[in-house]
């Protein structure tokens, strides 16, 4: 377990390391992009003393080394990403309100794209080169080049329109008071309203399919490949001839190892799905990160644009680094060389 | 010697493939007795491999069509799920690369814990501790504590070779098949565990079908010897009469093709390949490449007869009268 630690604590480190270097690219690149985001902000009539004044309030009179040191002493002191000029509000606190609701978004779809892919590719490898296997890859292959938006409309129209099982788009609202952690689904349960959750769930239940279903169909093909690669190894035929059960062969012995290359592209898939959100949120009206982010962006906000690229980063990093920290649990070999 | 231990009668392996159907073993039958040490030798791709994984019937994880007339294994038949069941109780085999024959995700420990479970079911863990510990200093196996904690990679090859045939004897079957053990090893290793092999197997009174490319390493330690070449077993027979006097140009060809003590150089082996599986010579496999091949060879298939006046020597040549070349057997 020690090698285990050293190697997490490695990982953690370079991490820290990596979002240091990305806002302070971003920071400095920001800064590149062509027309002033005050004076568009203020729009041309705006006097030169008001514009100064905003100027000189948003730090962005001094040198690039100056605000950057500023504004990651605030992040790091108080969790201040400093002010929007799109919302005109402080940039934390915009990402207090969308975030939550896409993390929710993301996680459920993380849990779908685990849970069948891993599903689906077992029975796939299992029942390999019968028709089931056939019928699988051939669904997967056409999960796997559909977009996203193709699904999320053809859901809406069936089981939405047509058999009225879900709700159109939209999620349930809560009244301030009851909003605690912005994630519908925990705050439903911590009212204890079991009925809210239940509707909460469904709510996101069409988005999440469609977000994860390209992801499932992709995770289940990588699966059944590293499951079938590994039925061949001379470790499971010496397994089999020793005497280990059938059962504990599947679903230890081959899954094992089997997990190794799933887990490694199962990280890349969900840490993308909060980037590849925005459709899935403007199509099934849910007002998340997504779209805020793209909003910032398309209006060039300073400070906007830095909180978001740097919460992608975050986001990317740690999970990644629990990916890893899955990998190391599975492969002693890894453990073991990066514990040197 | 006692009863067969294992016997295939007929049997026939093809393999399906990209570019059609390997016909990898046409029809071959092999017998092993109670107590005998049976060697199978050929060069690479042969079909020793193939034939050993049917033995042990773990082809189904193969695009393999086996089609077995006779399979048994102490007497019972090896068809089926029930077949299968036949086998695990009692066949063993040893692998040839220690390096991919352990779960490289898993523990010592766990690997062998999940074969004791299933050989005895619901035991004390000091029971399974205990035959875990019994099972590695049989192999005379250092520190077997420490090895049990362990993950394959933190063990050298000779050790984990060590860990398989550990495993391999913790069931307690009539037969060994071990396929090529001691190939992945150096040479001072190789000799440690054909020894190894060979005690244990002779102390436990077991069946042993060892798969070798090493001659000396064969002749050392088998009784009877099959020979095979492209899926066919050539000659059979006595391992000392083979080595002795062989009779078949590949059996010639293979003993000449092993470096000699007394000098006289490495020879030059047997010219060309393993005919293509996909679509084998239509007469005896070996005459493209035999020296004595005439016409009779190309067209029509030579049979595996016995030799008059010989103990169990089979070979499969049309043209044995073909005065022999003299066979220098200085090997040790």
């Amino acid at each position: 377990m020690k090698e285990g630690l050293i190697y997490v604590f490695k990982r953690f480190i370079h991490i820290l390391i990596i979002l240091l270097v990305l806002s302070f690219i971003v920071f400095s690149f920001i800064r590149l992009i062509p027309g002033d985001p005050v004076k568009s902000t203020l729009g041309p009539l705006a006097s030169e003393e008001s514009v100064n004044r905003m100027t000189h309030e948003l730090y962005l009179d001094r040198p690039l080394v100056v605000q950057y040191g500023h504004w990651l002493k605030n992040v790091v002191t108080q969790g201040d990403f400093g002010k929007s000029l799109l919302t005109s509000r402080p940039v934390s606190l915009d990402i207090k309100e969308y975030l939550p609701r896409s993390l929710e978004l993301c996680f459920l779809s993380a849990l779908m794209i685990l849970v069948f892919g891993v599903l689906f590719g077992t029975i796939s490898a299992v029942f390999r080169n019968t028709w089931i296997d056939n019928v699988i890859r051939f669904l997967t292959y056409l999960g796997v080049v559909t977009p996203p938006y193709a699904f999320g409309v053809l859901f809406l129209l069936i089981f939405s329109y047509l058999l009225k099982w879900f709700p159109i788009g939209g999620l349930p609202r809560f009244s301030p008071e009851n909003v605690r952690t912005g994630m519908l689904s925990i705050d439903a349960l911590l009212m204890g309203n079991f009925s809210l959750f239940i509707k909460v769930l469904q709510s996101y239940f069409l988005p999440c399919l469609s977000l994860a279903i390209g992801s499932i169909a992709y995770q289940a093909r990588i699966h059944r490949s590293a499951m079938v690669e590994n039925v061949n190894a001379d470790f499971i035929a010496f397994a089999e001839v020793a005497g280990v059960s059938k059962s504990k062969l599947i679903f230890k012995h081959l899954m094992k190892p089997s997990f190794i290359p799933t887990l490694t592209v199962y990280g890349l898939q969900v840490a993308s799905l909060l980037g590849n959100a925005f459709i899935i949120e403007s199509m099934f009206r849910i007002n998340g990160f997504s779209q805020y982010s793209l909003n910032v962006i398309l209006n060039k906000d300073p400070y906007g644009i830095v909180a978001v690229t740097f919460i992608f980063g975050v986001i990317f990093a740690v999970v990644n680094l629990c990916i890893d920290i899955g990998v190391v649990a599975l492969d002693p070999r890894i453990r073991l060389k990066g514990a040197e | 010697m006692g009863q067969n231990v294992l016997e295939i009668n007929d049997l026939s392996v093809k393999y399906k493939v990209y570019e059609g159907v390997l016909d990898v073993i046409p029809d071959l039958s092999l017998y092993v007795q109670e107590g005998e040490r049976v060697g199978l030798v050929g060069e690479t791709g042969s079909g020793k491999t193939t034939v050993l994984k049917a033995s042990a019937a773990i082809l189904g994880n193969t695009p393999a069509i086996v089609n077995k007339k006779e399979l048994k294994v102490c007497g019972l038949s090896i068809d089926g799920i029930r077949g299968k069941k036949n086998v695990r109780k009692n066949v063993s085999m040893i692998f040839q690369d220690p390096s991919t024959s352990l779960n490289p995700t898993l523990k010592i420990q766990t690997q062998m814990l999940d074969i004791l479970k299933s050989q005895f079911p619901k035991k004390s863990k000091g029971f399974y501790h205990e035959m875990m510990m019994r099972a590695l200093k049989s192999v005379s196996m250092p520190a077997p504590e420490r090895v049990l904690d362990s993950y394959p990679i933190q063990l050298s090859g000779g050790m984990r070779q060590r860990v398989c045939i550990s495993m391999a004897l913790m069931k307690n079957t009539k037969i060994i098949i071990a396929d090529e053990p001691t190939t992945a090893l150096d040479v001072t290793i190789e000799e440690q565990i054909l020894e190894l092999i060979d005690d244990l197997v002779k102390k436990e009174k077991k069946s042993l079908i060892l798969v070798s490319h090493a001659l000396g390493t064969v002749r050392k330690i088998t009784d009877r010897l099959y020979v095979m070449y492209a899926g066919q077993i050539v000659e059979s027979g006595l391992t000392k009469d083979i080595f002795d006097n062989p009779h078949h140009p590949y059996t010639i060809g293979l003993i000449d093709a092993t470096p000699k003590l007394t000098g006289n150089g490495i020879a030059d082996g047997i010219a060309g390949d393993i005919p293509s599986y996909l679509n084998p010579p239509k007469g005896c496999r070996f005459a493209p490449r035999c020296p004595r091949a005439t016409q009779i060879c190309r067209e029509q298939a030579p049979v595996l007869e016995k030799m008059e006046g010989s103990v169990d020597r089979f070979v499969s040549c049309h043209n044995l009268e073909v005065s022999e070349k003299p066979v220098v057997s200085s090997l040790t």
